[in-house]
């Protein structure tokens, strides 16, 4: 009887009544739902930040790797209009026939344009490009033999018939060789397919990252929880009165890791975005990384929210669902 | 208002908590369930309020088969008896009114009926000025009276006490029986479980006594009315 008391004798009913009653609001059954989950986040705000960051890391990452895959998959797209055949003549084929075979092929069908190289322009490139032109001058005969660049038509394009292309030029008797610069667009279509499946795959390994993660949460708020689930019980509440704060929780986190995930991707993606376009410039693209569509990025809260709810229900009815009475 | 017809109770792996019960307990009446700890008290009050079922016997309370009883009814049947416990299981995570208010929200109670029947129960029960107050920072009588308005808010016909004055001393437990005859005089039933004798000795009700399990009344208790009481005087001190 000698318990402490904050003084609570002197301040009257009136008074203390007052500051006692909450919002209209939170005395209604979804009001009160939302005002415990709330009071919850607050109280452990350390726990909660915490969790949060690491679901918007987990939704962030499937989100970038994705974008990247897509923006490799432009690249690639370009690629088709850069491809060339590059045929070499033989060294002993004069500059007008090379020429005039220059024009021949230009009007074979399947070929866009072609442009003749002379030994001589071959030859000034070299030394422009490379430390090695003065190499060249102890041969003292120009080795560079002259060559025909060679565009085809948009059609043509691919590897197949780019392959088949190149045969036939090759069988022209003043053509030594014929090179084509498919294969970094070879490879670079393997990369993105690669990026693709692990981009795919990452996704599904972290949504169910995503799903464990809020489960547990929403497993250790229940185990936290567990007097006023007793209590509630007891009064005669019904289940979903019982879970909805927690189902509130998990629409909580999800929405909100999905925030922090939309900030990282956002984030890393103006990081990313220099670096790549210089790299898209290497490989002749004019496109480099393109800003992915608003639409997409307003996903990413909807989508969190989505598996925040998912997982709170699938904890709370789940199979794996704790029973705290044989009949709830 | 209560009758068990045979009733046991044997949780799953254990011996039986209750056997062959049967009593009948008038509407309007106050009824003491005394017995040692163990004896199975909490077992017969888990069974009224549908918290447990028995294993074979029936139970009817206020009209009600249980054995017919629909899920949904079992809420709304349980939303119309108040319990109150020895730990008196009040919620730390928000204050009295709150806590008091609980039984309103899950009720689906309008805002202005909650402000209205919670301020009254605090009333009642002295606490009104406590409103504000988180239960922990309150003495353990006051908190049990929190309890009491919490069990009345929603006005129960039915009050199922498990030794609410198990963890106070006499003048506080007295305290606590004194607002308990308060509601009983009002029409509430209400079964009172303890093993306090001074309680006992001072206010004579009618005894459903369990030992070991079983009914020990002299037979079976079906007449309340040899409840002859004498209200004793209030005690000086109070919480
Ligand atoms: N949930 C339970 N599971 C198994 N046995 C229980 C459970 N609750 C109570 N018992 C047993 O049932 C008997 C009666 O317990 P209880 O009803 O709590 O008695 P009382 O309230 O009179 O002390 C005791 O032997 C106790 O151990
Ligand atoms: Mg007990």
């Amino acid at each position: 009887m000698s318990e402490p008391r904050a003084g609570h004798r002197n301040a009257s009913p009136h008074t203390a009544l007052t500051r006692a009653i909450g919002s209209r609001m939170s005395y209604t059954q979804r009001g009160y739902a939302w005002r415990r989950t709330l009071a919850r986040l607050r109280t452990r705000p350390f726990a909660s930040g915490l969790t949060l960051l690491v679901l918007g890391i987990v939704l962030a990452m499937p989100v970038l790797l994705s974008f990247l895959a897509g923006a490799l998959d432009e690249l690639r797209g370009n690629e088709d209009q850069g491809a060339t055949l590059t045929a070499y003549l033989s060294l002993d084929v004069a500059d007008l026939d090379g020429a005039s075979l220059a024009t021949q092929l230009a009007a074979r069908p399947g070929i866009q344009s072609t442009r003749y190289v002379s030994r001589d322009e071959a030859l000034a490139t070299f030394r422009a490009e490379s430390d090695l032109g003065d190499a060249l001058d102890v041969l003292g005969s120009n080795p560079l033999p002259g060559a025909i660049v060679i565009a085809p038509e948009r059609a043509t394009a691919g590897r197949q018939r780019m392959q088949a292309l190149a045969t036939e030029i090759e069988q022209i008797s003043d053509i030594e060789r014929v090179r084509y610069d498919l294969q970094w667009v070879e490879r670079l279509r393997a990369v993105v397919a690669v990026a693709r499946v692990a981009a795919a795959l990452l996704a599904g390994f972290l949504t169910l990252t995503a799903l464990l993660v809020v489960g547990n949460t929403i497993r250790l708020e229940l185990l936290d929880r567990r007097s006023e689930r007793e209590v509630s019980h007891l009064l005669g509440a019904s289940r979903s009165f019982m879970n909805r704060p927690f189902v509130y929780t998990g629409l909580l986190y999800g929405l909100l890791g999905g925030l922090i995930a939309t900030g990282l991707a956002i984030a890393a993606f103006s990081l990313l975005k220099r670096p790549a376009d210089e790299l898209a410039g290497l490989y002749g693209a004019q496109m480099g990384l393109s800003w992915p569509p608003k639409a997409l990025i307003g996903l990413i809260p909807a989508t969190g929210a989505l598996l925040g709810l998912v997982g709170a229900l699938s904890t709370l009815y789940g199979p794996s669902r704790q029973r705290i009475y044989a009949d709830a | 208002m209560i009758t068990f017809d045979s009733v046991s109770l044997r949780y799953s792996g254990g011996k039986a908590a209750l056997e062959n019960i049967s009593f009948s307990l008038e509407t309007g009446s106050f009824t003491f369930l005394t017995g040692h700890s163990g004896a199975g008290k909490s077992s017969l009050l888990r069974l009224i309020a549908r918290l447990e079922r028995p294993t074979s016997g029936r139970i009817d309370v206020g009209g009600i088969d249980y054995s017919r009883l629909k899920p949904r009814r079992e809420l709304a049947l349980r939303r119309q008896m108040g319990v109150i416990f020895q730990d008196n299981q009040l919620l730390n995570d928000r204050n009295l009114f709150d806590n008091v208010a609980l039984p309103l929200i899950i009720g689906g109670y309008g805002y202005n009926d909650i402000v209205t029947r919670v301020s009254a129960a605090l009333h009642r029960v002295g606490l009104e000025h406590a409103a504000d107050m988180q239960p922990e920072t309150l003495s353990g009588g006051e908190q049990q009276r929190a309890g009491i308005a919490r069990a009345l808010v929603a006005r129960p016909r039915l009050l199922l006490a498990d030794e609410p004055t198990g963890n106070l001393d006499a003048a506080m437990s007295e305290d606590i029986m004194q607002l308990l005859l308060q509601f009983h005089r009002s029409g509430v039933t209400v079964l009172f479980a303890t093993h306090d004798t001074e309680l006992l000795a001072r206010h004579r009700f009618a005894q459903l006594k369990l030992a070991g399990g079983r009914s020990v009344s002299p037979r079976g208790l079906s007449d309340t009315s040899l409840a002859q009481h004498q209200i004793p005087r209030r005690s000086e001190s109070h919480v």
